[in-house]
């Protein structure tokens, strides 16, 4: 169907007679005549392309001389197919009925009334010929321009190279091409494609074809079998053993690391599914970099996203557990060091992880039924999770704790004052351990959390501070908030920004039960989110998402296969006109929130979250454009005497060289839009394309990138559906 | 139902039709906003010369029981004793005037917060003593017994959101957008009512109005829109016109074009606006106010945001706007830990840039027509954690600008201890004024009647009064 007829755009100028396109084609089918169709053909996304057999369309404009436009007339093996009047300076379709048109055919496009008149050049421009599914340039190898009028636009002399402007009466010559390798089994590789979007960094070109001969499950299978390594830690450490200079004090040390290493493994590692979960449960476990506290404690931020790696495919219990006690994320939410309560002063213990880890990171404000939705009272009012009372009391579990010095040694002072010495043969790397509980400073007073609740626990005075811990996560894990509260967001994550309460509930079930009994099971959870129903079909009218900007760039980086020049993959605040710098999120509450609306939007007026959009206005969005521009042409990051992230278009530069554009746009359309491409998205790239002049490697290569540019520009790819 | 508020339902269902959540034709563009605008707000007083209200959000919740204290002997002896560790020493202080607290008390503000107090002396910035979000008053008792409280209280982003729209996340818009919704259609630019220098705040989103987010070097073009070639091709510019304004496959795509387009349609003219204000530089040597670190104006955030602002207020001048709403922030209030060593640097940082501000439109000679106010997530608890003090309500707030009566602080001061009927535990402040009468009051003076500020601020008609009497 034609998407854009059906949408009522209005039409190019020119030959507008106000009829359906199909209407149109039709009749120009049954005249076998010269027919001229308005804009646009029919749509040709990856996934509903169907070549329609005998049918050659000529995109085309032409340049007028006293009034008068140029004639076209297209042959097919010798034999004339119609003959028409480009009557348009805009590029227009003109379909001509054409039984026979195969790889091998010779096919013809003769302008025969060129003319000067009075300053004015009649002149015919030819941008793409198209089957329907193959779609070429008049640059394709081997045609030429037969210059000469009657049958000397066909006898072989006073040839030039072929290309879109024909300035003389006479004949574009060329070779149906054979259909391109990249536009076979196009709806599978699509799917694929539509798959890693959601599970991975990006696709990349053998990640496609692999998955296209396997299926989603058997890929998280094969991905969750990976075994963890530690990514961050290592990363920093090899850094920290070049020298002193390179320790915390240092001259050459920097807090980036862990934000380059992020770059390079979305990139390159093989295990992508572990490390976009991490980077999922990053944005729920919140601990930033933005908090210049954390500053010297770089190696210890590193642990605290190893371990996000290291649980991605283990239990939410265990992984709470690290969480708490990991001291990049008690040094963030301030619980390292926080001191019990002094009735004497007055003093109360510090509220702040503890309101978080209920917040955000567990139960949320407000109870949930197990599909995701508010409970409500009686008076149809949200009912609250906890009061302050509640925070309070949690506060005091989280008193007694920091850094991990050796046993004998956790004193007081070691506890109020105490730092990791991070010197090079000194550094005991206290960091990359759990804070330890420092005895006597820590509340010993009575613990009551949801009293009144299902749920609700007393913890009594006394206890000893682990087995007080335990009480606590245990409750708060158990809640049965937990599974639609966290099962939410990362279906938010990674599939679609307004789930259906029914797939919440499924997740939710999921982290309920893994089918074996075991509530908290990460994978059994990440393989609900991924292969359910509303993931894997076809997206309803309002599935899908706004990608947030560093997952862009990773699809990038991963589509062209970008190398970093000083292999350290250096890219720091170049997304900060977007809103993003990767690890460096402004507060807890993260980039963006799950619960985010946009104002004045078709979201708002039915009440649907799209938590990206946070990040969408007028600044960021021209930004983007702008950033697509230097990617494409130029790189991405800094290494100090260049771009350091650079990509590679030669597959797409081949392509343009082979005069195939329509193998060029089903390779990005595959590779970038999961094969959504609208068919007007589709048309003006294809016009963008034809617009270069050049048959040189330059040209072809400039060719890649324009297409490459304007997808990455569009809101189409944008968005993941 | 009053007149403007019919005409406010009609005006709307008007735009139902154009506006996103239909799927409007983007070509509806600026003039037709403005038409549609035009039917909802002529009951407003949009007369009188140009009027601007300025929001300086403090993200993290401000302890403003710190930026302004008790300095009477009973009052001090009151704070030190429930701030501990977190109470400042008499010798950091300074005295301000006061005429309507309760006789005998006196007050004073931290050294690092001496520009802004010069203005306050001036009589150019007044103090809102104990505002906090409130549904209507309550007491102590009723906030034990859970009764007619906002909802979501102490949460940080919830209480960000009920400080700018009166509800908790989520909500659908803000008062300082709703207030543009009634006031844009005097603007020559409507797309110019709400303006964001730091990010998406709800604050600035209305039915209508849309807000309008600048960088900090104001609006971004899109290079290729203006380059005459672009790989190889001289034809591009329509093509990439289309393809990054072009929706229609799903509501994210056509919502996130249609942000493009506006970014599209509006970046040229602001910017040619923009270039012919002049507003003075930000100082590029340091100042080192009390126990601050030494601050260099131009490397501030705030205070570029600030400075950004007085340019867009002066574009404005030309632009043919007049009533406008604007947005600035800053982080780091969010003083769990390490709370003396930060405040200072955040004191000096808001009245470093506060006086840069304020200066700055007096140079553009507009001082008397703009209005600054402080707001945060909230207050802090009066009681020490140790090394810095934890979520509250109720805080103190300033508002600039040369149409404040100031050198003066508004609404009940509280005592400053605990176990008071304002003590809501650990020092945590029950409010005593409302950020709906806030609200109110400066609503009343961009010209909106007594019916539309109940229109736009739900609940109004709860507190006795909605003039607090500072502008």
């Amino acid at each position: 169907m034609n998407l854009a007829a059906s949408r009522g755009r209005a039409r190019r100028p020119g030959l507008g007679i106000a009829l359906s396109v199909a209407r149109r084609f039709t009749s120009c089918i049954l005249l076998a005549a010269a027919c001229a169709v308005p804009a646009q053909a029919q749509s040709t996304t990856a996934t509903t392309a169907t070549p329609t057999a005998g049918r050659l369309i000529v995109r085309a404009y032409g340049s007028v001389a006293a009034g008068v436009w140029p004639e076209m007339e297209v042959r097919l093996n010798g034999v004339s197919l119609g003959k028409t009047t480009v009557g348009s300076a805009a590029p227009t379709d003109y379909v001509f009925s054409a039984s026979g048109l195969a790889a091998g055919a010779k096919v013809d496009v003769v302008f025969t009334n060129d003319a000067a008149v009075g300053g004015q050049d009649r002149n015919l421009y030819v941008m793409t010929l198209s089957d329907g599914s193959t779609t070429v340039l008049p640059t394709l190898p081997g045609a030429l321009i037969d210059r000469g009028s009657g049958a000397k636009a066909f006898d072989g002399l006073d040839t030039v190279a072929a290309q879109s402007g024909i300035y003389w009466s006479g004949a574009l010559r060329l070779t149906w091409p054979a259909p391109s390798s990249s536009s076979a089994n196009l709806a599978a590789r699509a799917a694929a494609a539509r798959f890693l979007l959601q599970a991975s960094f990006g696709p990349t070109p053998a990640g496609i074809d692999q998955l296209a001969a396997s299926t989603p499950a058997q890929w998280i299978a094969s991905q969750m079998a990976i075994a963890y390594k530690s990514d961050f830690v290592s990363h920093v450490q090899a850094k920290w053993n070049q020298g002193a200079d390179y320790r915390p004090g240092g001259s050459n040390y920097t807090d980036s690391w862990v934000g380059e290493r992020f770059w390079a493994t979305a990139a390159t590692a093989p295990d992508q599914l572990r490390k976009r979960m991490a980077f999922a449960l990053h944005h729920i476990l919140m601990a930033s970099q933005n908090d210049s506290n954390l500053y010297n404690h770089s190696r210890a931020y590193a642990r605290y996203l190893d371990i996000l790696n290291q649980h991605a495919f283990g239990n939410y219990r265990a992984l709470l557990e690290e969480i708490a006690l990991s001291p990049a994320m008690g040094i963030y939410l301030s619980h390292l060091r926080n001191r019990k309560e002094d009735p004497a002063s007055g003093r109360v213990p510090d509220e702040n992880f503890a309101r978080e880890l209920m917040q955000l990171f567990t139960i949320g404000l407000a109870e949930l039924n197990a599909d995701g939705t508010p409970k409500t009272d009686a008076a149809g009012k949200a009912i609250e999770t906890y009061g302050n009372a509640d925070v309070m009391a949690l506060a005091k579990v989280f008193t007694g704790w920091s850094w991990a010095f050796p046993d004998n040694q956790l004193t007081e002072n070691r506890f109020r004052w105490g730092w990791p010495d991070y010197k090079l043969g000194s550094d005991t790397q206290i960091d990359l351990q759990r804070m330890k509980f420092y005895p006597g400073q820590g509340s010993t007073a009575e613990v009551k959390l949801f009293a009144g609740k299902r749920w609700g626990v007393t913890i009594p005075a006394g206890t000893e501070a682990n087995a007080k811990l335990k009480i606590a996560l245990d409750t708060l894990f158990n809640h049965p908030n937990v599974g639609p509260f966290v099962g939410r967001q990362l279906i938010q994550q990674f599939v679609t920004s307004a789930p259906s309460t029914a797939y919440v509930a499924r997740v939710a079930a999921a982290f309920n039960d893994n089918g074996a009994g075991v509530r908290g099971d990460l994978a059994a959870v990440l393989r609900a989110v991924l292969l359910d129903a509303e993931a894997r079909n076809a997206p309803a009218a309002t599935s899908g998402k706004l990608r947030e900007p560093v997952l862009r760039v990773t699809q990038w980086l991963r589509a062209f296969n970008a190398t970093s020049a000083s292999g350290q993959y250096m890219l720091a605040w170049e997304l900060d006109a977007q809103g993003q710098r990767i690890w460096r999120a402004p507060s807890v509450f993260g980039w963006f929130r799950p619960g985010y609306v946009p104002p004045g939007t078709a979201f708002a007026a039915r009440q649907a979250t799209a938590p990206e959009f946070q990040l969408a206005n007028e600044s960021s969005s021209a930004a983007w454009v702008n950033q697509a521009e230097a990617m494409v042409g130029w790189g991405m990051g800094w290494n100090g005497s260049g771009a350091d992230a650079v990509a590679s278009y030669a597959a797409q530069q081949s392509l343009a060289a082979a005069g195939n554009v329509g193998a060029l746009l089903d390779n990005l359309n595959v590779l970038l839009l999961a094969g959504r491409m609208s068919g007007e998205l589709r048309r003006d790239v294809l016009d963008a394309i034809g617009s270069v002049g050049g048959n040189d490697a330059a040209s072809h290569l400039n060719r890649a990138r324009l297409a490459v540019y304007l997808l990455m520009a569009s809101p189409e790819f944008l968005v993941q559906r | 139902m009053n007149a403007s508020r019919r005409q406010l339902l009609r005006a709307a269902s008007g735009l139902a039709a154009a506006l996103p959540g239909a799927r409007a034709p983007l070509s509806l563009g600026l003039a037709g906003l403005a038409a549609l605008a035009a039917q909802s707000s002529r009951a407003a007083n949009t007369g009188g010369g140009y009027r601007a209200l300025v929001c300086l959000f403090m993200n993290g919740g401000s302890d403003s029981h710190n930026w302004v204290l008790p300095i009477d002997a009973t009052g001090y002896a009151q704070y030190a004793a429930a701030r501990g560790d977190l109470a400042w020493p008499t010798a950091r202080l300074q005295a301000i005037a006061s005429t309507r607290q309760a006789a005998g008390r006196a007050f004073g503000m931290p050294v690092e917060l001496q520009p802004l107090r010069n203005w306050y002396e001036a009589g150019r910035a007044a103090v809102l003593a104990n505002v906090g979000p409130l549904l209507r008053p309550v007491t102590k008792a009723e906030f034990q017994a859970g009764s007619g409280l906002p909802p979501k209280l102490f949460s940080h982003n919830d209480q960000q959101s009920t400080w700018q729209s009166l509800y908790p996340e989520g909500a659908a818009s803000g008062w300082g957008g709703r207030m543009g919704d009634l006031l844009m259609a005097a603007n020559a630019y409507p797309v110019f009512t709400a303006l964001s220098a730091s990010g998406n705040a709800i604050f600035l989103s209305g039915s209508q109005v849309t807000q309008y987010q600048v960088s900090g070097d104001g609006p971004v073009a899109v290079k290729g829109l203006s380059a005459n070639w672009m790989f190889g091709s001289n034809t591009l510019k329509p093509i990439l016109q289309r393809v990054v304004t072009r929706g229609g496959q799903s509501d994210f795509d056509s919502e996130y074009g249609r942000v493009m387009q506006r970014s599209i349609d509006t970046a040229a003219t602001l910017q040619t606006a923009l270039s012919a204000v002049s507003v003075p530089a930000l100082a590029t040597t340091a100042v080192t106010l009390g126990a601050a670190p030494a601050i260099t104006p131009a490397n501030e955030s705030l205070a570029k945001q600030l400075r950004l602002v007085a340019r867009l207020i002066g574009a404005g001048q030309q632009l043919g706007m007049q009533r406008q709403v604007f947005m600035v922030s800053l982080g780091g209030f969010d003083t769990h830990n390490n709370q003396m060593s930060q405040q200072p640097a955040l004191m000096a940082r808001v009245a470093l840039s506060v006086d840069y501000f304020l200066g700055a439109l007096q140079s553009l000679g507009l001082l008397n027509n703009v209005l600054l106010f402080t707001a945060s997530d909230f207050g802090r608890t009066l009681v020490s954690n140790g090394d810095g003090s934890d979520h509250g309500w109720g805080s103190h707030h300033f508002v600039a600008g040369g149409a404040v009566k100031g050198r003066d602080i508004y609404g009940t001061f509280p005592l400053t201890a605990t176990g008071t009927a304002d003590d809501v535990g650990s020092g945590r402040l029950l409010p005593s004024t409302s950020v709906t009468q806030l609200a109110a009051t400066l609503g009343g003076w961009l010209g909106l009647s007594a019916s539309e500020q109940a229109t736009v601020l739900p609940g109004l008609g709860n507190f006795p009064s909605a003039a607090l009497g500072m502008v």
